[in-house]
């Protein structure tokens, strides 16, 4: 990852409890909640899936009923078949238990957590503001908010708050990823971790805006949803302008002590400006209009306040989706193309033709997959075999060259030697014929 | 006296006549069902009614060839850092014409403008003479795009009507994505597929026509075996005239159902009121999405299911949400009715605060009465599979890659039509399992879910299931 990069001072700034102390009066309302390392354990565990904590005082957690059922449209069949399921599953426990000492619920090895101290916190909280909006060290988990009923991070539960914590990527960064934007780091996490609720608002996305600042001076001013264009907003543009620069003189400029941040605010309709949360001076935080190698580039040198760079969402006559839907997608899906084998998709759908079977139907499938795979090993253990007599047979004809080669040698030594046994008999010969002549010379003499 | 009286009557009158203009005006249009089909002059000089696919590596010039075609850039943004993906927002609409010249020599007569073009437009052909005419309205979509990919997975339709699958000249094929995003062919079933061989002004002659065999061999035995390959350069525009041309010749008309009830998938929901705006001067909630079957009419009335979840007294209540169409647009063309094809804007006389920041998404807007049920609760029959998606054995732990059994209590994403909620596994007995949803969704019995684990850090691809049965919610009707 390219720069800025933020040192471990600044990265620790950003988080909630540190900045917050200073900046309450004109922040929205948030209570902290101290978290103990088993929490952030809870949170880290996910061996077998994604699990809520044990309610404490032995509740039960109860997933049907809470909605209004159509009671004249019911399927008697359905609640019946469940009805008897859960009876079984009952009988089993029982006799499981009457075996063993232990209770074990499941079949397998989970850890189970329950946090009667933190829940009782967040239960005070959610009393006191009505509804809560969550929120860690440093981010909120808003690529989970698929997970929550109303489809935002409005949360009225501990369940509710402990859903989208689990689920989110946004959060194991906080967890986990937080230092490794810095060069150099001593530490992977920071010391504590806190529960930040926040009490929830129906902001207006419109009227969020996201500010630069390099050397305690603020020079570039981005829409937050960089997706949508609001016609109101052009009209406006001059107005917020003004505010924005007034908001940042009087409340943060001087006062955050990081040299570059990043702050995001909010505009009510009555035109009172609210800090919403500082972020990380990197490319870890979304430059929104703006690109990181342009922010990187501007030169403050000469910048005077009127320099000051506001952009809003430009107007996009189609109408697109949301990026940020992709959370909404599992990751193997997400890098589809990139790193997940598609065709054990393709064999998968091929395979899979989803009518409603009969347990025998399920077994003859599960014996031909058995089958299928015998027939895999079969094959692979015969190619191995064909390889090896390839091998062989590779081996053999080397030989049967070797050995061609050898008798071409040895053709080649002995025509060689007739060769040269030639050459000396036409030698013999010529010299004999040298002689005679000689002779035959000698005696005409 | 009397004065005021006949100043009473005008305007009374004028009053009624006002009235009498506005109830024309918001009369639903009749349309003739039968005459209607995807290459209705009057529909495709608005919308796009064919939709096709680019399949193909980033770096093969997919951007550039919808660019060549729509002359639309389509955007890049990235993501988080740490997921470190690089999304490409895919949309472009593009029209295709031909000169109704028939001495305009082929391929040239074809050609492509942007989406706003209107439907006739002189032949640029130096002393032509003739017009160009609008044959086809495409929308083209980056493949495999999330939703279309969750939608064609999830419901088995084939949301593309024909792919153009891309492939550089200038490197060896195949190369082991194309292997892969000839899969994904497979997977959307696509039948109508057109290869372009890109980038040829990088190489010389005889390399193409070398590679060009390389590719007919891979295509060999596959779902595109005897598929066109179009040797062209996007960057440079050569030959996308060709591509314009088998556009129009080598693309079947798309069957449509007009007759079916409309549905549209919503995903994107806005406001666009100022805030602290008078109540008299607020404009209704603004919906995006696809249009999958059926016809949407300006002026109609439209039902969005799951509607609105309030907490009245411990129970969770559904109130639908009904309203009518005050407006229409495919890209920044009004339109009188939408067909399926691309993407679709509707302004409404919905409550605007219940649209604001997406909320919408995932829902479906159809004709009152006439949309599935909303459950709170399904019965899925599910297949796992055996291991986890793109993990390979050596990476990670052992017991990462092997997926396990369902288990009670498991939180999980459930997909299902095209929207995502958590689901709780209530119960599992053998292949059935019993989901509690944690979000209302609109759908039916028969409708397939994609089920997917939290582990390590991701949320990863677990099994396919389909639904047999589940718990219906009460949906109350509220006059909006």
């Amino acid at each position: 990852m390219e720069g800025p990069y933020p040192t471990e001072e600044e990265v620790e700034r950003c988080e909630f409890q540190n900045w917050y102390p200073s900046f309450r009066k004109c922040s929205l309302k948030s209570e902290m909640i101290l978290l103990s390392e088993e929490f952030i354990e809870y949170l880290e565990d996910d061996k077998h899936g994604l699990f809520l904590p044990d309610p404490p005082n032995d509740k039960k957690i109860n997933y049907s009923s809470k909605f209004d059922i159509d009671s004249s449209d019911q399927d008697e069949e359905y609640i019946e078949f469940w009805e008897k399921v859960e009876e079984e599953e009952k009988k089993k426990k029982k006799e499981k238990e009457k075996e063993n000492e232990n209770e074990e619920e499941e079949e397998f090895d989970r850890k189970h957590y329950c946090f009667p101290q933190i829940e009782e916190k967040i239960e005070k909280a959610i009393e006191k503001f009505g509804s809560v909006f969550p929120k860690m060290n440093w981010s909120a988990p808003k690529d989970a908010l698929w997970m929550n009923s109303t489809g935002d991070l409005k949360c009225i539960l501990p369940s509710d708050i402990y859903s989208v914590l689990k689920g989110s990527d946004l959060i194991v960064f906080d967890l986990n990823h937080a230092f490794d934007l810095c060069k150099e780091k001593s530490k992977n996490r920071p010391e504590k971790f806190y529960l930040i609720l926040r009490k929830f608002y129906p902001l207006i996305i419109s009227q969020e805006f996201r500010c630069f600042c390099k050397n305690d001076s603020l020079f570039a001013i981005s829409q937050r949803d960089n997706s949508t264009y609001f016609t109101y907003l052009e009209k406006k543009k001059e107005h917020f302008f003004e505010l924005i620069k007034k908001f940042w003189n009087e409340k943060i400029k001087g006062k955050f002590g990081s040299k570059n941040y990043i702050f995001d605010i909010y505009i009510t309709k009555n035109d009172k400006i609210f800090l919403i949360d500082f972020n990380i001076y990197s490319r870890a935080t979304e430059p929104l209009l703006f690109d990181w190698d342009e922010l990187n580039e501007i030169d403050l040198k000469n910048n005077q306040e009127n320099k000051i760079q506001f952009r809003l969402t430009p107007k996009d006559k189609p109408i697109k989706p949301n990026l940020s839907m992709i959370s909404r997608l599992p990751y193997d899906l997400q890098e589809f193309g990139n790193k997940v084998s598609v065709s054990e998709m393709v064999d998968l759908i091929k395979k899979g033709k989803f009518d409603v079977k009969d347990e025998d139907q399920d077994k003859n499938e599960k014996e031909k997959e058995k089958e299928n795979k015998n027939e895999k090993e079969k094959k692979n253990e015969k190619e191995k075999e064909n390889e090896k007599e390839k091998e062989n047979e590779k081996e053999k004809e080397k030989e049967k060259e070797k050995e061609k080669e050898n008798k071409k040698e040895n053709k080649n030594e002995k025509e060689n030697e007739n060769e040269s046994e030639n050459e000396k008999e036409n030698e013999n010969e010529i010299e004999k014929e040298k002689e005679n002549e000689s002779e035959n010379e000698k005696v005409k003499k | 006296m009397s004065e005021t009286k006949t100043e009473q009557q005008t305007t009374e009158k004028t009053e009624n006549k006002k009235k009498e203009v506005q109830e024309e005006e918001n009369k639903e249009i009749q349309i003739d069902l039968d005459k209607i089909h995807p290459l209705l002059p009057e529909i495709i000089e608005k919308q796009a009614t064919i939709n096709i696919g680019t399949i193909g590596h980033v770096s093969h010039g997919k951007t550039t060839v919808v660019k060549a075609i729509s002359g639309v850039h389509t955007i890049k943004f990235r993501k988080e850092l740490i997921r470190n993906i690089t999304i490409k927002l895919g949309y472009a609409n593009a029209k295709i014409y031909c000169c109704d010249n028939k001495e305009c020599p082929r391929p040239g007569c074809y050609k492509s403008f942007g989406s706003g073009t209107p439907p006739t437009v002189p032949c640029p052909r130096k002393d032509c003479g003739g017009t160009l005419r609008l044959m086809r309205h495409i929308s083209f979509t980056d493949c495999p795009g999330h939703d279309v990919l969750m939608s064609t997975m999830i419901n088995g339709t084939a949301v593309m009507d024909a792919a153009f699958l891309l492939i550089a000249a200038n490197e060896p094929c195949p190369q082991s994505q194309s292997q892969e995003h000839l899969a994904a062919v497979e997977i959307m079933k696509l039948k109508n597929i057109i290869v372009l061989q890109n980038k040829m002004d990088l190489i010389k002659k005889s390399a193409g026509i070398e590679h060009y065999e390389q590719i007919k061999k891979f295509l060999k035995n596959t779902t595109a075996e005897g598929s066109p390959i179009i040797p062209i350069s996007a960057i440079k525009g050569h030959n996308i005239d060709v591509v314009n041309e088998y556009i129009v010749k080598k693309i079947p008309i798309p069957r449509r159902n007009f007759k079916s009830p409309p549905r549209l998938v919503v995903i994107r929901s806005f406001d666009i009121n100022k805030p602290g705006c008078r109540i008299a001067q607020l404009k209704g909630g603004v919906a995006g999405g696809a249009l999958l079957q059926g016809i949407l009419k300006l002026n109609q009335e439209i039902e969005i299911r799951p509607g609105i979840v309030t907490n009245r007294g411990g129970k969770i209540k559904c109130l639908a949400i009904r309203s009518r169409i005050v407006s229409l647009r495919a890209e920044q063309n009004e339109l009188k009715y939408a067909v399926p094809g691309g993407l679709i804007g509707i302004g409404t006389t919905i409550d605007p605060t219940l649209c604001r920041g997406d909320r919408l998404v995932g829902k479906v807007i159809g004709n009152p009465n006439s949309l599935p049920d909303v459950y709170c609760e399904i019965e899925i029959n599910y297949l796992l599979l055996s291991r986890l998606l793109g993990v390979k054995a050596s990476e990670g732990s052992k017991g990462f890659t092997e997926v396990e059994n369902l288990k009670r209590g498991e939180k999980l994403m459930v997909n299902v039509g095209s929207t995502s909620t958590a689901g709780s596994i209530i119960s599992v007995k053998n292949d059935l399992a019993k989901i509690g949803l944690d979000t209302l969704v609109c759908t039916m019995v028969g409708e397939r879910v994609a089920i997917n684990r939290r582990i390590k850090k991701h949320w990863r691809l677990i099994g396919w299931g389909r639904i047999t049965r589940g718990q219906k919610v009460r949906i109350t009707k509220l006059r909006k």
